[in-house]
């Protein structure tokens, strides 16, 4: 008889080996379960990246850049848990030691882009037109966890010091300002346009932010600070709240019974609705053969004109 | 008697057969169809972009603007341009019958002409009564051909034909025609092929591939001259 089985009707017990088993296995199912809704309740991860345009251009061997434009154009999508990018950089830079790079290219990403740095450190050579801006658009599905704020801004701190301005600009035409938030949304143009007569003229116009989404600006910061420089900077975020984009399909199989499937379209296609099949243009007129009653007629006259022809020949042997 | 008989029957023949010929001769000559695209329109097809990948531009690239009219004056054709969308099958809208049937239209979930992409313009290469239509003598063009398609914004985006091709509907190829591109685009369609007297349909389509290659600028706002 085994000793760790009591009789029937006794007190339930177990010996230590099994008591310990069934503990290990308790403790195994319970950090396993945490483990399981600790993976299924932390929010995906969105994958990022960062661009970067213009910094760190400065004088080389060729002399000073004369007029430095560097434009970033982004389009961040976040929708049905994907996330995607369609990111557009310009650039155009006068003269060495512009590295090569000017003109427009457009790159395509499955990442959102959360940072960018744009024009810092760059020209402080001579006098001249430096223009750079960002613009972000965030379009996130309603369904994204997350909540929208304004966008916080740092700039034009330390700036335009030198004294003068250019042209017939104030020397520090900035909006917001103040703006000095610490870790800010955007920070640009501090330290900047330092030389004489040299213009810092930097605007955030109207921008917003989600939390699903934190992107951050820098740029124009310790740049241009020769004297006679113009140095313009904008940095936009607009985030927009998008319906969430599923198309559901429900088709019946064999047994009667219904299937549904959802598919997130490819909103960054450039063509966003593709059609079905080809295009039926043509009401089939001109096809085939046509006039077909006027050749009927055109063949019975011939064949009449025939028939005559022979009666003819017969009459005038006959007579 | 019998000679005068004999002539009256000869003229009477004589004229039936003028006649007859007369019109089998009008009925040939009357025969209109539409020319399809031979061997020497039909050049490479540059295959859509990858969807993520990188993308370089390749050419001029216009800001967004909606178009408004196309002219083709290889093959005689102004047309203001309507708006296409989908029908309640996902196939692409056409201009229905009545006082806009014989117009073009732009497919309006495409790229407008001259911005990054396919834009899509399609039109009718005849109707069920009257004749020939706005893309009647589409497979008539040939590479390098102009192709104008004036915009909202006052500018004019000038496409060059690329390459022209039948294909199909059957086996229609969607992502060519509809797939991003590393330019700006434009595709005119119109039906060609064989005409399918049962479902009333041809059974082909003709589609033109252009690329834009420059554009006259939006004139300045404001009064023009003096």
């Amino acid at each position: 008889m085994n000793p760790e089985i009591t009789p029937a009707g006794g007190p339930a017990y177990r010996s230590m080996p099994h008591r310990l088993a069934a503990m290990s296995v308790a403790v195994l199912t319970g950090a396993l379960s945490l483990v399981g809704f600790a993976l299924t309740a932390a929010p995906a991860a969105a994958a990022t990246s960062a661009v970067s345009q213009c910094n760190g251009i400065g004088p080389g061997p060729k002399g000073a850049t004369i007029k430095m434009t560097c434009r970033v154009t982004i389009v961040n999508t976040i929708s049905a848990g994907k996330t995607r990018s369609t990111i557009t950089m310009s650039r155009s830079c006068g003269l060495a030691p512009c590295p090569p790079g000017n003109g427009t290219t457009v790159r395509r990403s499955t990442t959102v882009v959360t940072s960018v740095k744009q024009c810092n450190n760059s020209d402080n050579d001579t006098g001249q037109l430096i223009t750079c801006s960002v613009s972000i658009t965030n379009n996130i599905s309603a369904d994204t966890p997350g909540t929208r704020s304004t966008a916080t801004v740092n700039q034009c701190v330390g700036s335009a010091t030198g004294g003068g301005s250019y042209g017939a600009n104030p020397a520090l035409l900035c909006s917001p300002q103040p703006a000095a938030t610490t870790n800010a949304t955007i920070t640009q143009c501090n330290g900047s346009a330092t030389g004489g007569g040299s213009t810092a003229h930097c605007t955030v116009p109207g921008s917003r932010v989600s939390s699903a989404l934190r992107v951050r600006v820098n740029q124009c910061n310790g740049t241009g600070n020769a004297g006679g420089v113009l140095l313009t900077c904008s940095a936009r975020i607009v985030t927009n709240i998008i319906a969430a984009s599923t198309t559901r399909t429900t088709t019946a199989n064999r047994t009667g019974t219904t299937s549904t499937t959802s598919t997130t379209p490819g909103t960054t296609s450039q063509t966003s609705r593709v059609p079905r099949g080809g295009v039926p243009a043509g009401g089939g007129s001109t096809a085939g053969l046509q006039h077909t009653g006027l050749l009927a007629i055109g063949g019975l006259l011939l064949l009449t004109a025939a028939t005559l022809r022979v009666s003819r020949k017969r009459f005038c042997r006959a007579t | 008697m019998g000679s005068r008989r004999e002539r009256i029957l000869g003229l009477v023949t004589l004229l039936l057969a003028v006649s007859g010929v007369a019109c089998v001769g009008v009925a040939i000559t009357g025969q209109r169809h539409a020319p399809q695209p031979t061997s020497a329109a039909a050049g490479p097809v540059s295959t859509p972009a990858a969807g993520s990948a990188a993308l370089q531009v390749v050419g001029p690239v216009l800001a967004a603007s909606t178009p408004v009219s196309l002219t083709i004056p290889a093959i005689g054709v102004r047309s203001p341009l309507l708006r296409l969308g989908q029908s309640a099958n996902g196939e692409m809208e056409i201009p229905r019958p009545g006082p806009h049937y014989d117009e073009a239209g732009w497919y309006r979930y495409s790229p407008t002409p001259g911005s990054l992409g396919p834009a899509v313009i399609a039109g009718h290469v005849d109707s069920a009564a009257n004749g020939p239509s706005v893309f009647f003598r589409l497979g008539h063009l040939r590479p390098r051909d102009p192709v104008l398609v004036a915009r909202a914004d006052g500018s004019i985006a000038v496409f060059t034909v690329d390459t022209v091709q039948r294909y199909a509907k059957a086996k229609f190829p969607t992502r060519l025609v509809y797939g991003d591109t590393d330019h700006a685009g434009l595709r005119l369609i119109t039906c060609g092929g064989p005409f399918d007297r049962k479902s009333h349909n041809y059974l082909d389509n003709i589609v033109v591939f252009a690329s834009l290659v420059r554009s006259t600028p939006a004139p300045a706002s404001g009064r023009m001259g003096g």
